[in-house]
């Protein structure tokens, strides 16, 4: 189980150099991630769903040790994540990217990619371990050890790129967009494939993604993200069955069907600054429910209806 | 398979697998060959320089085999005349015949043979230059540019330093130090020439250690000597290359540049440079004399840029996924 | 009336490794003031027909065939012509905002200098007022706020979608009468992509346009299109109304495209997944190009193309719709004899 307490990433805006700091200009900072509570149960999948600047990406990043939070601490099982846990917490954590061309090394043979994270073992055991994980993502080592990443389809390098983070036996996988740069056909093949070794390995997932109907399918518990906060949790069919949240609802309506006629009902106006994020609650400017005490006051994430949304219209 | 047993007795692969590996990459790198073996420019630009490289490393042999058993008349065992006979007036500045195919210098030496003598020299001077300041160059730009911070500003900062020393004045400074001669010349250009690839490697760098692949690493544990050699550094050496290959050309030319101001080898030994610089006097009535060097480092130069912009084309394709 | 006939289009790329035919005898209409929606994974040649219609193709590109617009082939179009129907016939916007406009100019200037064509075109002298005062109406009706801060923007300070929309205003100031959108909304967000696609639909039906809306998401083909092609390996695999097509998918393709939408939960049970990858074109299977992934193929299917075959007012190719009439008739069963009604219930496999 991973828990991650009162997360928060702010990025410097720009680099302040030495004369302007002295002339008393002020850093600026891009709130990505602002005070966030996730708890990602054991052996399931938790969902990240936001759109671009929603924090999402900053969120599964941070959970995969790859960049320290500005403040809040991460647990994984009762290990708080510190200078002295780090390495032994690495060997547990995993995370695939989205771009399979940018994830994989394009000079290095598969074989040497998927034994990569297999640092600490012998040739003849490392080939065995590649061949394992290799079938086990559904690729035949025979025809791919000595290929090239470059060679191979989109869904080719993802299944690697999942391979290589299955290959240290981890305990928890962040998974940021795995399909998104896939066709259509080869997302449900890939989108198959996790649920698969999840069952099989008992690895805990997070799943980050911008696609509520892929969030929906893979996910046993979903957080609706919005500049850099926290708008509805909870698990995932409740939340798509009783949207709470106007951000959900909007979300949901905004998503392309296959059905024909309907009408699309786009959101009006876009995301926000993060640099300078709108007062009290985040999504007022874009909420046809918006009143001035969401304005003013930031709406506190509360228990409704079997799970959690930070909106005023809500009382506990 | 024929090739991966050749390949595990010449290379000392340990397995099988290793070998065919090394083959299908082989083949791939063939690939690039072909493609350049159907360009007019690259096929030029490769047979200059092929005939440049073979004949350095004959003459060059021939040269070093020859001094080190202290019987220099090795070295022009294949040139039509000694390169370095003593004056002559007899045989000064005759034009180009069937015994003198390139005419005579104002000593009475075959020019042709001095010109062929000189060879190994220029090519010895672009290998060394180069490769060295590709050494250099690699370790201050890619540690600069991974880790960032003041490690970068220190580095670059004394990158820029060395940037901005005029290398003529450099080279005289050097000559005059230690003496002139190849050595000095040597020295000097290499420490004009790694500025500008610390600068290459760092902007690479810079782009490389945010792929995803080298974060990843950071994940796995390994040591980040690896990361920065087997990620970073061979990433960051394709584009590196072609300019290599277009570089070699270009030390030649600055290497006869400093040569035609006197700097450099001293006679009696030939230098192109020098060469023509000294034929400049009798031009034009003995014209071959500064011709014939000039036209020989003007053509060598020329092969290298051919054969570099092709193979620079290949690379682009092969480094854009 | 058809704005745009293809008649036996075959696109070529040289490449190292030789000819590789990406658009193979494409034929096909585009009807005005409709929106057809071509629809294809990656390497199915969607692009390159976008590129081939505006005739934007790289040198490595050799294409036969006809391409008529209203009447005009493009193709033996001497390039003055061809100039002239760029732009105010046919526009295109491409597929990542960031490369369509030119970042050292300021968006109004664009603009204008678009107007400043069609002016051009028209032999109207250009008035800098009025056609200021056009520009920013267009921005309006493309739902940008302050549009005459926007006309002082440079490109950079924009984000993707107002880019896309900045482009749409460009494209109606151009009042073209074709206008192809190459996948526009693929790098935007969600909420944006449904702005975008509802600004475009309101204006083609305003405007009375052809639109020709190029994408991979049959989801959001449904959303925007009244005609739909779908497009593999090359080839036009089904062609027909959108609504029709998604609820009662022909091609053995199309129906595994609809049948992969994830929809529900992974506990229901697993996706539906295409076997197999699309083929490279270098190494097109022989036969139907489909054929090693279809449930459905049969010993024909290894061996010939399929024609295409018309069924109740769309088309389709695929030999499971060959020799209709004669069946009927006889009653006897040919080729494969198997009708679509009788094994392709639309969507099966899981409630939505």
């Amino acid at each position: 189980m991973v828990r991650a307490l009162d997360l928060t990433k702010y990025f410097p805006a720009e680099k302040v150099g030495i004369l302007e700091r002295l002339t008393g200009k002020k850093e600026r900072y891009v709130r990505a991630v602002d005070h966030v509570d996730i708890v990602l149960k054991k052996g399931l999948t938790t969902a990240l769903v936001g759109e671009s600047g929603s924090g999402k990406t900053t969120i599964g990043r941070m959970l995969a040790t790859l960049e320290t939070p500005t403040s809040g601490t991460i647990y994984y099982g009762n290990l708080p994540l510190n200078k002295e846990t780090l390495s032994q917490i690495r060997r547990k954590v995993q995370i695939v990217f989205q771009n399979p061309y940018e994830s994989l090394d394009p000079r290095m043979s598969i074989r040497e990619i998927v034994g990569e994270p297999l640092v600490k073992m012998k040739s003849e055991e490392k080939s065995r371990r590649v061949r394992e994980v290799l079938s086990a993502v559904g690729l035949k080592y025979e025809d791919i050890y000595y290929r090239k990443a470059r060679d191979l389809s989109g869904g080719q390098r993802q299944r690697i790129a999942i391979a290589r983070a299955m290959a240290a036996s981890p305990e928890f996988i962040v998974l940021d967009e795995p399909t998104s740069a896939l066709d259509a056909s080869v997302q449900s093949q890939v989108l198959n494939l996790l649920v698969d070794l999840r069952g099989e390995f008992g690895y805990t997932y997070l799943f980050i993604t911008h696609n509520m109907m892929v969030a929906r399918y893979i996910s046993d518990y979903i957080y609706v993200m919005y500049a850099g906060k926290i708008a509805e949790s909870g698990p995932t069919e409740e939340v798509f069955e009783n949207p709470l949240h106007p951000y959900t609802k909007l979300l949901l309506k905004s998503v392309p069907h296959l059905e024909p006629g309907t009408k699309l009902e786009p959101m009006s106006g876009e995301a926000p600054s993060l640099l300078n994020p709108p007062t009290g609650c985040r999504f007022h400017p874009r909420c046809p429910f918006a009143t001035d005490k969401c304005r003013a006051e930031e709406p506190p994430l509360i228990d409704v209806q079997g799970h959690k949304v930070a909106c005023h219209l809500y009382k506990k | 398979m024929n090739i991966t047993n050749m390949l595990k007795k010449t290379l000392g692969f340990r397995s099988n697998v290793d070998a065919q590996a090394s083959a299908v990459r082989g083949a791939q790198s063939l690939s690039t060959f072909y493609y350049l073996r159907h360009k007019k420019e690259a096929v030029i630009g490769m047979a200059i320089i092929a005939v440049f490289v073979v004949w350095s490393v004959i003459e060059g042999s021939l040269q070093l085999i020859g001094s080190y058993l202290r019987k220099p008349s090795l070295g022009w065992l294949l040139l039509p005349h000694n390169p370095i006979s003593s004056p002559n007036v007899a045989t000064s500045l005759l034009p180009p015949s069937p015994a003198y195919p390139f005419g005579t210098n104002f000593e009475g030496q075959d020019i042709l043979s001095r010109l062929l003598y000189a060879a190994p020299k220029d090519a010895i001077a672009a290998f060394a230059v180069v490769v060295s300041a590709v050494i250099i160059g690699a370790l201050f730009g890619i540690v600069a540019g991974y880790y960032g911070g003041w490690v970068d500003e220190i580095l670059m900062r004394v990158t820029d330093a060395f940037l901005a020393i005029p290398g003529l004045i450099l080279a005289i400074a050097f000559s005059i130090l230690i003496g002139p001669g190849f050595n000095s010349v040597l020295i000097s250009l290499t420490i004009i020439w790694w500025p500008v690839y610390a600068r290459l490697f760092r902007g690479q760098t810079l782009t490389l250690k945010y792929r995803g692949f080298v974060e990843i690493s950071r994940l796995f544990g390994v040591s980040e000597i690896r990361v920065l050699f087997k990620h970073i550094l061979m990433n960051a050496i394709d584009p590196i290359i072609a300019y290599m290959a277009l570089d070699f050309g270009t030390v030649i030319l600055t290497y006869s540049t400093l040569a035609f101001l006197g700097i450099g080898v001293q006679p009696p030994y030939p230098e192109w440079g020098s060469m023509a610089s000294d034929g400049l006097s009798f031009f034009p009535r003995a014209w071959w004399y500064t011709f014939f060097p000039s036209i020989t480092i003007l053509l060598i130069v020329i092969g290298f840029i051919l054969f570099g912009d092709s193979f620079q084309d290949v690379i682009s394709g092969r480094v854009v996924d | 009336m058809n704005a745009l006939e293809i008649r036996d289009l075959s696109v070529y790329y040289r490449t190292p490794l030789g000819r590789v035919k990406v658009l193979d005898s494409l034929t096909v209409d585009f009807p005005e003031s409709k929106t057809t929606g071509i629809v294809g994974e990656s390497g199915s040649g969607k692009s390159t027909l976008g590129f081939a219609i505006t005739r934007l193709l790289p040198p490595t590109a050799i294409v036969n065939g006809s391409i008529r617009y209203y009447g005009e082939d493009l193709m033996r179009l001497p390039s003055k012509r061809l100039r002239e129907v760029r732009g105010t016939g046919v526009f295109m916007i491409m597929q990542d905002p960031f490369s369509s406009l030119n970042p050292v100019k300021r968006v109004g200037d664009q603009l204008l200098e678009a107007l400043q064509v069609r002016y051009e075109r028209r032999g109207e002298s250009f008035d800098y007022a009025s056609a200021r005062k056009e520009a920013v109406k267009r921005l309006n009706d493309v739902k940008l706020p302050d549009p005459e801060l926007v006309m002082t923007k440079y490109p950079y300070q924009l984000s993707g979608g107002q880019i896309q929309r900045v482009v749409i205003a460009m494209g109606l100031l151009l009042e073209p009468k074709v206008i192809i959108a190459d996948e526009p909304t693929s790098a935007l967000d969600v909420s944006i992509q449904a702005q975008v696609i509802s600004l475009l639909k309101e204006l083609q039906e305003s405007y009375g346009m052809t639109l020709l809306f190029i994408t991979h998401d049959l989801a959001v083909a449904t959303a925007v299109s009244d005609n739909v092609l779908i497009l593999y390996a090359g080839r036009i695999m089904e062609q027909g109304d959108i609504s029709s097509t998604v609820k009662k998918p022909l091609h053995p393709y199309t129906q595994g495209l609809l049948k992969s939408f994830p929809s529900g939960s992974y506990k229901e049970g697993k996706l539906f997944s295409l076997k197999g990858l699309p083929p490279s074109f270098f190494n097109l299977p022989s036969g139907c190009r489909f054929s090693d992934r279809c449930p459905y193929a049969f010993d024909r299917c290894y061996k010939d193309e399929p024609e295409v075959y018309d069924v109740e007012g769309r088309k389709v190719r695929c030999f499971l719709y060959g020799k209709r009439r004669k069946r009927r008739r006889s009653g006897r069963v040919h080729g494969s004899g198997i009708g679509p009604d009788q094994v392709f219930p639309c969507r099966e496999g899981r409630n939505t």
